[in-house]
């Protein structure tokens, strides 16, 4: 008997025994599914996966709402609230309250883009704060620098164009958060606008510098002469002119970008990656359809909602000339007998806007433009024409367009024909291109409210059943979207809040 | 059984009387009598009767006679028997006393499961809670959880879905954390997280305070639910067979959808009279489809349960087989298990056994189209689901729907696939040695699996599946965990000085693969794997691992059976934490005093049992939500694709000083007895959660939304009471009732660890609450709604008009929801006042009727799914809720109504985010109501089986409620997607009736 409790009694401790030894290590987990920033930044592969991030995370969904992408609350948020498009009725998708001005402190569309702006921002200063360029730094590595400075310019120039007004209606107003480096307080006042234009264009010229290599698919990701024609853009907005001529001049004659064909401009605009004229897409290939939550599914009906059509005035601009390339994107849908079909029991007519869909055929794939040539003629088009003394030169660049859109003759403009065509001046002839040729891609808001013109949205929508008078003054300011209250202010006491 | 039991004790009875008549000394008096039940007056044998205050004793034999001799007149005999109540009779000059017994109806004695032991009722100085399979197992459930509803005060159960198969919601004494909400930690034979089938459960016991969790240490802040499932006894075998067969039915509750001539009308009151008859033709009225109850439909259950129990002295089984055959009253929902359980307990020699435990669970589910459950809601009668061919209809815009949803789930649901399936097993050897007679070593191992897949197929032939040509998603995982517990135990008593208590460790480890699988698309219909598919879309799978070690200890002490006290303690190491807070630990400390032992008390002839408790300690969380496993790693993770090349992106800040959530719960309690009948339990707990493991929000301009954090402070304090009582107790006639009621307070103490953040708003879409410091976590935080202006129809909201200093100078009605949605308000809460359960079981002979009620008072639900079905015009493409009872739309001026007047494109933004829908969610729900009947064992012999059962038990019968959805049975906790108290859609309840057949042999 005695053995037996002595036999336990060893076996108890050998358990105790192994119980002690086992513990070493063995509590000492790391993730199976993350890696830490020193092993990124190791080399030129894990700086190429981090600069990568940025990109992915303007095109794919973050949270939980299919909606949420940065690049579509991008799209919408901008173009929504301009005189291009009507919707046929409300919402409860928050795209609505860019309809109807009716914008909330903590609206979940714009500060899902204000928190995904940020976790850009975050990710390219991881980047741009630990990397050491010298003359050991490869050209490789010198571009992924490049890319971030390059992206946190971007955002930073959407979040200022989202939340702050133009430089011309005052350097002094409230921009946006400047957060450049690595942790820091919690508590950060807003820049200036001054400030905030001053980083971009910085950062902008940074990118250009550092961007050399990334010979193939350039246009999918940062390179020297996207930087180039966001340089021309935000000059435009800091209302440099002579510097938006060098910037887009140098896009125009040294880069590898042409003005797309007349016969292939739509095709182009559908497949944007072999678009000649494309400087940076935000590259989706065609597995990453967005279906009901791409850009294209709200305009266009052929597999998405088809609910915002083209308002009735750019209606009657674009089909001034019908045989104008640009009304082929607008697709209108007749019934059996030949009539246009109306929304379902509503007063508006079905006509879609294909310029986000069919990328390969598919109808909700697409790869979003963020900058192309086409833009930049016309951003040194504004900029000649608010010099004075280069009025030929702004309707030269106006009649590049013009031409490629299958005008010619007198359908294109000579400071003798304006008044002819009813332009009171050269500004308001490429504000017109401009509205034509950039349509729905987010800049008619920006170049009214950058010119201190006033919006004019008489026109039937659901925000507007009765076609009243709906006049928006340039600086009202709901122009510009509120801070999101309770993602930002709520937690950083020295943010101030828009009007 | 009788026979055998009389054996047994009749034989032990002898032997403990011949010892007794050893020790005997010089016996003066001879007393001698027989001991009877007062039910039926027939003889108790092995019974006890001593010689108060002596060792002297002797046992009834098998015809319950006994003989003693005592030491004078005056003496006093104590007779006692199991399930009985003790009675003290002086002899007074009698040489025959015959004893009555009664019936201890409240069986204080009983022997209830605690956290890694047993022990009597009497012996337990915490707020422990046992029930046994009787009291929970007449409802047909798949979860303990749903066996719990109503039935112990203090627990809160949200019934799932009603898709089949699903588990419940559980939760003991509110919510003690804000962003890691823990389910109890369920223990099954020993085993955290281990497998079980409702029908096996021999008992539960609900652990509800530090003093009976403790041992658990950092898994124990939200309670222990410590299943105990059958085991077999020496003796008779028993084979077991039962059959239930019934219907459900969908309980869609206050909230009901138009038909055609409802909705017809209604839109011809928000359109202009030019417009509708173009938007809305009279010929729709040629069409009325019931979308709701084509969708929603009766359905079959299923159940069958076979088992075996008995054995040897040496060897002791039980075995089950259980099969549930689960129809869904949503189309295309299904569920089917089979369960298999064998626990087996070897007696090697008379100091050591061995016991085993295996369990094996195969459930297999199928869902309905992604868009069916709540597709029926939304459209609209007019529409149909077929063409003029009796084709079903693809494209709903070619066929001219204008309700808006996108694609017809009937047609979808004839080609697509949504199923689950899943395979859990585990198993635990249990060594228990007895090294001496007061010290026992007791040692289980346990490997536990899981093995699950989802799948969801979209047929090309569909709307959803037809543009990428076929879309098939698998996510598959697979869980493994293996622990040890090895514990010494002793019991050693010096005089009236009780001990025992245990020590020992506890090692374990869990690794889960899982989402693997991912997205392919492109193949022909009818193809089901992925492998067949022509392009990988998105690949799935990731890996999460956590170990832990502890050491535990406990050590209980009594003074005569009168003076309780407990020690527990408990030393855990973790591997979420950071290498410096690894470790942990624990200390939980208990008392009781027995009044009812003192003489003071036994002088009170209606009290027979009365016991004060306390206990306080201290417990920790340490779950983080899914996926979050390493917070304290500053990480970045790499997820999609950009352009073929691999994107990483700032994922955790990381927090190298993250630790345990510590809990301190203080537990006051009293039990009392009274008149052998009624039995109340007051528990009155105040507990106190410090170092929240906190999702510490950071402004979104850092680039993170939170950082984990120890922050903050919570204090929930209730009181809970439960009754229990013995009305009738006869041979023929039992009547039982229960009652239990329990309100919790929750109370947030501090928030962060910057003091100027007193408060902070949480959002889940458009439902938002507060949490504000020294005020409730988790209140109702939106614009409040005033009703509608009787002058015009419009909406009205509360406007708060500050002066440039920020001070409130007034309150305002508005009918510009802009202006109200400025000044969000504090609109109550969505915990309840009180809630609880009460019951009542009636037994004439062989038939008895059992009824379960459960209800909740005073919580406020945010009916998400009225700001579209009830939107006064916003939204004219789904169908409308028909209004409550006594609500209606402002139609002339002057009308004071509920409703403002109904508009084409809505009235004034009147259905956004207000406390227009924010509603009472009181209810009370007549959860079972069971009706038995057991054939008399005489009838029974005849046909040859031990027992006849019949059954008819409905659940879900009855809900008395005002909420307009469809149950107001809402998740009173916060997910990734939901605040506590909303419910945007759920998939209806069911109504069950199940009639059982039940054969023993």
């Amino acid at each position: 008997m005695k053995n037996i409790k002595n036999r336990y009694i060893s076996l108890l401790l050998f358990s105790f025994l192994i119980f002690t030894f086992a513990c070493d290590d063995f509590l000492d987990l790391k993730p199976y599914d993350a890696l830490t920033a020193e092993q990124l930044l190791l080399d030129e592969q894990g700086m190429q996966g981090l600069s990568n991030g940025s990109l992915r995370m303007m095109k794919d969904l973050l949270g939980d709402d299919a909606n949420n992408v940065y690049v579509r609350v991008l799209f919408q948020t901008t173009e929504f609230p301009s005189d291009n498009v009507l919707i046929v009725k409300s919402t409860t998708d928050p795209l609505w309250l860019s309809f109807n001005r009716a914008h909330i402190l903590s609206q979940e569309n714009t500060s899902y883009l204000w928190a995904t702006g940020y976790k850009i921002i975050l990710n390219t200063n991881i980047i741009i704060n630990n990397a050491v360029i010298d003359e050991t730094t490869s050209d490789e590595a010198k571009q992924y620098i490049g890319e971030s400075y390059f992206y946190r310019g971007i955002v930073f120039f959407d979040l200022a164009r989202l939340f702050s007004f133009p430089p011309s209606h005052g350097v002094d107003n409230n921009g946006i958060i400047l957060r450049t480096g690595l942790g820091g307080e919690d508590a950060k006042a807003r820049a200036t606008v001054g400030d905030t234009y001053k980083q971009i264009i910085s950062d902008l010229w940074k990118g250009t510098e550092l961007m050399t290599s990334r010979p193939s698919d350039a246009i999918k990701y940062g390179n020297k002469y996207a930087a180039l024609g966001y340089l021309s853009r935000a000059y435009l907005f800091t209302e440099q002119f002579d510097s938006v001529i060098i910037a887009a001049t140098d896009v125009i004659d040294n880069s590898d970008r042409d003005l797309e064909a007349n016969d292939s401009y739509i095709h182009a605009l559908h497949n944007t990656a072999s678009s000649e004229e494309a400087m940076f897409i935000l590259y989706h290939d065609d597995t990453e359809d967005r279906g009901s939550g791409a850009i294209g599914s709200m305009y266009n009906g052929d597999g998405g909602w088809g609910e915002i059509f083209p308002s009735k005035p750019y209606r009657e601009l674009v089909s001034l000339y019908p045989h104008d390339v640009r009304n082929q994107l607008l697709d209108t849908v007749f019934d059996d007998g030949g009539n246009i079909v109306l929304y379902q029991g509503s007063p508006y007519e079905k006509i879609f806007i294909n310029k986000f869909s069919y990328q390969n055929g598919i109808s909700t794939a697409h790869s979003p433009i963020f900058m192309r040539l086409s833009e930049v003629y016309l951003n040194r088009a504004e900029a000649y024409a608010h010099l004075g003394t280069e009025d030929q030169k702004a309707l030269d660049d106006v009649n590049a367009i013009r031409e490629r859109a299958g005008l010619s003759g007198g359908e294109l403009l000579t400071t003798g024909n304006l008044a002819s065509h009813g332009f009171a001046n050269v500004l308001e002839a490429v504000l017109n291109e401009r509205r034509l040729e950039l349509a729905f891609e987010g800049h008619r808001r920006d170049d009214l409210m950058r010119n201190k013109i006033d919006l004019d949205r008489s026109f039937n929508s659901a925000q507007n059943v009765n076609e009243e008078t709906d006049i928006y003054p340039f600086n009202g300011p709901r122009q510009i979207y509120y801070i999101p209250a309770a993602q930002e202010i709520a937690y950083n006491s020295l943010c101030e809040q828009n009007e | 059984m009788n026979k055998l039991v009389q054996n047994v004790f009749g034989r032990l009875g002898f032997i403990i009387l011949f010892l007794m008549i050893i020790t005997q000394v010089n016996g003066q008096v001879n007393v001698s009598g027989t001991v009877v039940s007062a039910l039926d007056n027939s003889p108790l044998p092995g019974a006890t009767v001593v010689e108060k205050g002596t060792t002297n004793g002797v046992v009834t034999d098998i015809d319950g006679n006994y003989t003693i001799d005592v030491g004078s007149q005056a003496s006093l005999l104590v007779i006692s028997y199991i399930g009985y109540l003790r009675q003290e009779l002086s002899i007074q000059g009698l040489t025959i006393l015959n004893v009555t017994l009664d019936q201890d109806l409240m069986n204080m004695e009983e022997v209830v499961v605690t956290a890694y032991s047993e022990r009597s009722r009497t012996e337990i100085s915490s707020s422990v809670v046992s029930l046994n399979s009787d009291e929970i197992n007449q409802v047909t459930v798949n979860s303990v959880a749903d066996m719990l509803i109503g039935k112990v005060a203090g627990v809160q159960v949200q019934s799932a879905s009603g898709q089949p198969g699903e588990a419940s919601d559980i939760r003991i004494r509110g919510v003690g954390s804000v962003f890691s909400p823990q389910q109890p930690l369920i223990v099954v034979d020993g085993i955290a997280g281990g497998a079980y089938n409702p029908n096996d459960i021999e008992s539960v016991s609900v652990l509800k305070d530090a003093g009976a969790t403790g041992l658990y240490g950092s898994a124990a802040a939200a309670g222990v639910i410590l299943i105990t499932t059958k085991s077999g006894k020496p003796g008779k075998s028993e084979i077991r067979a039962q059959i239930k067969r019934g219907i459900k039915t969908p309980e869609f509750g206050n909230y009901k959808m138009m038909n055609t001539a409802q909705l017809y009308a209604y839109h011809e009151s928000l359109y202009s009279p030019a417009l509708f008859p173009t938007a809305r033709p009279d010929s729709l009225l040629n069409y009325d489809y019931d979308w709701i109850n084509n969708t929603y439909r009766r359905s079959n259950i299923t159940t069958v349960n076979l088992s075996a129990m008995g054995g040897t002295e040496k060897v002791q089984y039980y075995l089950s087989v259980d099969y549930m055959d689960d129809e869904g009253t949503l189309r295309s929902t299904t569920y089917d298990r089979l369960s298999l359980r064998s626990n087996v307990k070897y007696q090697i020699n008379d100091r050591v056994n061995i016991t085993t435990n295996f369990v094996m669970n195969q459930g297999k589910s199928t869902y309905a189209n992604w868009n069916m459950a709540e597709g029926a809601y939304r459209l609209q009668p007019w529409d149909q689901p077929v063409d003029s061919n009796g084709e079903l209809i693809y494209s709903v815009s070619d066929a001219g729907w204008l309700s808006n949803l996108i694609s017809n789930p009937y047609h979808s649901e004839q080609y697509n696939k949504e199923g689950g399936y899943n395979l859990d097993a585990s198993g635990n050897v249990s060594l228990n040695i007895k090294i001496f007679d007061w010290l026992k070593f007791d040692s289980w191992t346990t490997v536990g699996i899981g093995y699950g897949k989802y799948e969801a197929i979209y047929s090309p032939k569909t709307y959803e599946g037809a543009t990428s040509g076929g879309i098939i998603s698998n996510d598959i995982y697979l869980d493994q965990s293996i622990g040890n517990t090895s514990l010494l135990k002793f019991d050693k008593k010096f005089g009236l000085h009780s001990f025992d208590g245990l020590a020992g460790f506890e090692v374990g480890s869990y690794k889960s693969e899982r989402d693997i699988g991912g997205t392919a698309v492109g193949f022909l219909h009818g193809q089901v794997v992925m492998g067949v598919a022509g392009a990988q879309e998105q690949p799935s799978g990731t890996i999460i691992e956590s170990r832990g070690v502890s050491v535990l200890s406990q050590l209980n002490y009594n003074y005569a059976k009168k003076y309780f006290a407990t020690v527990s303690y408990r030393r855990d190491g973790n591997s979420k934490f950071a290498p410096a807070n690894k470790y942990a630990s624990f200390f939980t400390y208990a008392a009781s005093w027995l009044m009812s032992s003192e003489d003071f008390i036994k002088e009170i002839e209606s009290i027979h049992y009365l016991k004060l408790r306390g206990s306080y300690g201290a417990v920790g969380n340490s779950s983080f939500p899914d996926g979050s496993y390493y917070p304290y790693f500053p990480s970045f993770t790499a997820a999609g694709i950009y352009n073929g090349q691999s994107p990483y992106f700032p994922e955790v800040p990381g927090n190298y000083d993250l630790t345990w959530e510590t809990s301190n719960p203080l537990n006051i309690g009293v039990d009392i007895g009274f008149l052998n009948r009624f039995e109340i339990n007051i528990d009155f707990y105040d507990t106190k959660t410090s170092d929240l493991l906190f999702q510490n929000p950071l402004p979104s301009s850092k680039g993170y939304e939170f950082q984990w954090a120890n922050v903050g402070q919570i204090q929930n304090t209730g009181i809970e009471m439960a009754i229990n009582g013995t009305a009738v107790k006869t041979k023929d006639i039992t009547w039982n009732f229960n009652f239990n009621i329990s309100s919790n307070q929750n109370k947030l103490l501090s928030l962060s660890d910057k003091p100027s953040v007193t408060e902070m708003v949480i959002s889940r879409g458009n439902p938002t609450q507060i949490l504000v410091v020294e005020g409730g976590a988790f209140d109702w935080y939106m614009p409040k709604w005033l009703g509608e202006d009787p002058d015009n129809g419009d909406p009205l909201w509360e406007d708060i008009i500050y002066d440039t200093d920020g001070n409130e100078i007034d309150r305002v009605a508005t009918n510009i929801y802009t202006d109200a949605a400025e000044d969000y308000q504090i609109m109550g809460s969505p915990f309840p006042d009180f809630a609880g359960g009460f019951g009542t079981f009636f037994k004439y002979k062989g038939i008895s009727l059992n009824a379960a009620f459960s209800y909740s008072v005073g919580n406020m639900i945010y009916h998400t799914g009225r700001q579209t079905a009830d939107n006064d015009g916003e939204n004219i493409s789904v169908n409308a809720m028909i209004l409550q009872d006594g609500w209606s739309r402002w139609e002339n001026p002057g009308d004071d109504v509920t409703h403002p007047e109904p508009q084409y494109g809505g009235n004034l933004n009147s259905n956004k985010y207000s406390s227009r829908y924010l509603e009472d969610g009181s209810y009370l729900r007549l959860r079972n109501l069971t009706l038995a009947y057991d054939l008399p064992l005489a009838y029974a012999q005849k046909i040859k089986v031990q027992g006849l059962r019949l059954t008819l038990s409905m659940d879900n019968l009855k809900t008395w409620t005002k909420y307009s959805g469809s149950d107001p049975d809402v998740p009173l906790f916060m997910g990734a997607w939901h605040l506590p108290g909303t419910q945007a859609f759920k998939y209806p309840i069911n109504k069950q009736f199940l009639l059982g057949l039940e054969f023993s042999f």
